[in-house]
């Protein structure tokens, strides 16, 4: 068969315009597209909240787990392939600044008013940038077996000698915005006023057996006993709990633990806006962030999500008495100062 | 079709390739040096006047030519083995391949469980009495340079695979029959014509070892930050791509000063191999 150049140049622009097509409908019509962490965080997106707003609305939502949500919005800005994605209040924040987000009247999303107002994401002229659906706190988890959970009765006791070794410590990038900020306010400061919590951070450095961002191997080295304790995540706890390993604890120290928002946002541009709207509507709303509650111990952010008996035995405390032992600090000043945080605390570390 | 036509089509899918690599490099390049359309050096200021990042540099450096040597010690001789194996080699060789097929993080955290604080030698070591703690196996250079031999060694060894498969064997056995004791042979025969395979197994060792990510990222400890998990870091987490393109380029240089010469005595030791050159 012979195939002339027209009919050559003709398949080469079919196939181009076929190859290209998904990228073009996907954030146009058909399912909402959720970018999500993995792993246990994905399943209770599917769980939680993409499942049961199909079954309530009709409109299916395809959680898609990526290692970081906002690099995607950063890398598709302009032409948005997912319609939301979740982050931390961080990144949330310094997405905003960079105008990348699409913006919303209170009215759009009206179970956002009850949601406390320190939990929004809004811009200077007040319009919502995301969804606050839940939070986490960030407190010492001790493995049992290896110390007793009185030993981490304060955050200053992980700058104690007697740990040298038998630590474990995330990256400085999460040490600039979650470890340097509670040990502040530990130290009588606060993300502000950080001179004695980088005390105490160098004084735990010291005591570090190693440096890990890596979640997984976190929870590895939590659970096998190579590190009697470290700053950790309350759900990561709840999910080594859940899954029967009970010699793994979340404490809240005498000073108290970090909250953690994390916001959903939907980036500039956003095709489908009402669809989307709807989504963060039901996002905020307190029956979707219970469930989350059940699956992954996540806390809900809607003062009308309320625990049952068996979360409230599991958290030993109601929502309210978490949310009372649980500092807030202003995440947009640690955000606008973090990369001179963490280059503070590179060179800290580079000289320990 | 005239030849030369057909030759520059049969061309135009590696020149694609060569040119969409080179405009990426000088787009890295460029992209590190221009702040706001002007040119400004300010990042690599930045870098230079940083006493961390300068001992970043150097770790790396270090780490990278110690992996490299570790890696020639280990493969060189596995190499010969397979080189001179009478039997199946494609087994061996497959052998030694096989790790590829496995994720670069499952094979580095492995030695977490074999070098960790609760890993099989330290769980022996206390269980003898032989320590009362744990020995610190694991989160320092020695496990940075350990798992960066692990990953890396294939290709050290299927560089000099390559090369000692074409040495005739009756080389050395000429050696031996004048008398040439193993050591001597090996080092007057089979080591200069292996040269090219080492010098190309070396380069491709020690450039993969600067670049590395996950296995520092891994098993190293709190000093052990390498110039690669940082532009990672900047990447991933700062989105500063000047700053990332910045390191990349000065990563780039620094890795170019040492494989430029390793490249230029590789093309000189094989033209006196190949008898060019020869007075």
């Amino acid at each position: 068969m012979k195939v002339t150049r027209r009919q050559t140049m003709a398949g080469l622009m079919g196939a181009a315009a076929s190859l290209s097509l998904p990228g073009r409908l996907s954030a146009q019509a058909g399912p909402i597209l959720h970018a999500s962490w993995g792993g246990g965080v994905g399943d209770t997106w599917t769980g939680a909240f993409a499942g049961p707003f199909e079954a309530e609305t009709g409109t299916s939502v395809r959680i898609v787990e990526v290692p970081n949500p906002e690099a995607q919005f950063r890398a598709q800005a302009g032409n948005p392939q997912y319609h939301t994605g979740i982050g931390t209040f961080v990144q949330g924040v310094n997405l905003m600044r960079d105008d990348m987000l699409e913006t919303f009247d209170i009215e759009e999303i009206p179970a956002m008013k009850n949601i406390p107002e320190e939990y929004w994401l809004k811009t200077e002229d007040g319009r919502l940038a995301g969804i606050t659906p839940y939070f986490a706190y960030y407190g010492i988890a001790v493995n049992t077996d290896e110390a007793s959970i009185e030993d981490f009765s304060s955050w200053k006791s992980l700058a104690d000698e007697k740990w040298k070794g038998r630590l474990g410590m995330t990256r400085p990038i999460y040490l600039s915005t979650y470890d340097l900020t509670i040990l502040s306010k530990a130290a009588g400061g606060d993300e502000k006023n950080t001179d004695g919590g980088m005390k105490l951070l160098e004084g735990m450095s010291r005591n570090v057996l190693n440096v890990s961002n890596s979640l997984a191997q976190q929870n590895t080295m939590l659970e096998r006993g190579e590190v009697a304790a470290m700053p950790f995540y309350s759900v990561r706890v709840w999910s080594l709990n859940e899954a029967g390993v009970d010699h793994v604890k979340i404490v809240i120290p005498d000073e108290g633990a970090l909250l953690l928002p994390y916001v959903v946002v939907a980036p500039k541009g956003v095709s489908d806006r009402e669809r989307v709207a709807e989504w963060l509507n039901f996002i905020a709303s307190p029956e979707p962030q219970e469930r989350g509650m059940e699956i992954s111990g996540y806390i809900p952010a809607n003062s009308e999500a309320e625990a049952t008996d068996e979360i409230r035995a599991k958290l030993g405390m109601t929502f309210q008495e978490v949310k009372d032992r649980l500092y807030q600090p202003d995440w947009g000043y640690i955000a606008a100062h973090q990369k001179e945080t963490v280059a503070e605390i590179d060179q800290m570390l580079a000289n320990l | 079709m005239p030849r030369s036509a057909r030759t520059a089509l049969m061309l135009a899918p590696s020149a694609l390739l060569m040119a969409v690599f080179v405009v990426g490099l000088v787009r890295l390049i460029w992209s590190s040096v221009v702040l706001d359309g002007q040119f400004d050096l300010a990042h690599y200021t930045a870098i230079f006047s940083r006493s961390d990042y300068v001992a970043m540099l150097g770790r790396t450096l270090r780490t990278a030519a110690l992996t490299t040597l570790f890696a020639l010690l280990i493969g060189y001789p596995t190499a010969y083995y397979v080189a001179r194996y009478r039997g199946n080699r494609n087994v061996l060789l497959l052998l030694i391949i096989f790790p590829w097929l496995v994720s670069i993080v499952v094979r580095s955290y492995g030695w977490v469980v074999i070098l960790g604080p609760r890993g099989l030698i330290n769980s022996f070591l206390t269980w003898s009495g032989l320590t009362d703690r744990p020995a610190p196996l694991m989160y320092n250079d020695f496990s940075v340079v350990l798992g960066l031999v692990h990953v890396l060694c294939p290709f050290m060894i299927i560089a000099i695979v390559s090369v000692l498969m074409q040495i005739p064997r009756n080389l050395e056995e000429a050696s031996m029959s004048l008398g040439g004791r193993p050591v001597h042979t090996f080092a007057t025969v089979l080591l200069p014509l292996s040269l090219p395979g080492i010098l190309t197994g070396t380069t491709l060792v020690y450039l993969m070892a600067t670049g590395a990510i996950v296995t520092p990222l891994l098993l190293g400890g709190l000093g052990d930050t390498m110039l690669g998990t940082e532009i990672f870091q900047e990447v991933m987490h700062f989105f500063d791509y000047p700053k990332a393109a910045a390191l990349a380029t000065v990563l780039l240089v620094t890795a170019l000063a040492i494989v430029l010469p390793i490249q230029l005595l590789e093309r000189r030791v094989t033209r006196r191999l190949n008898g060019e050159g020869a007075p």
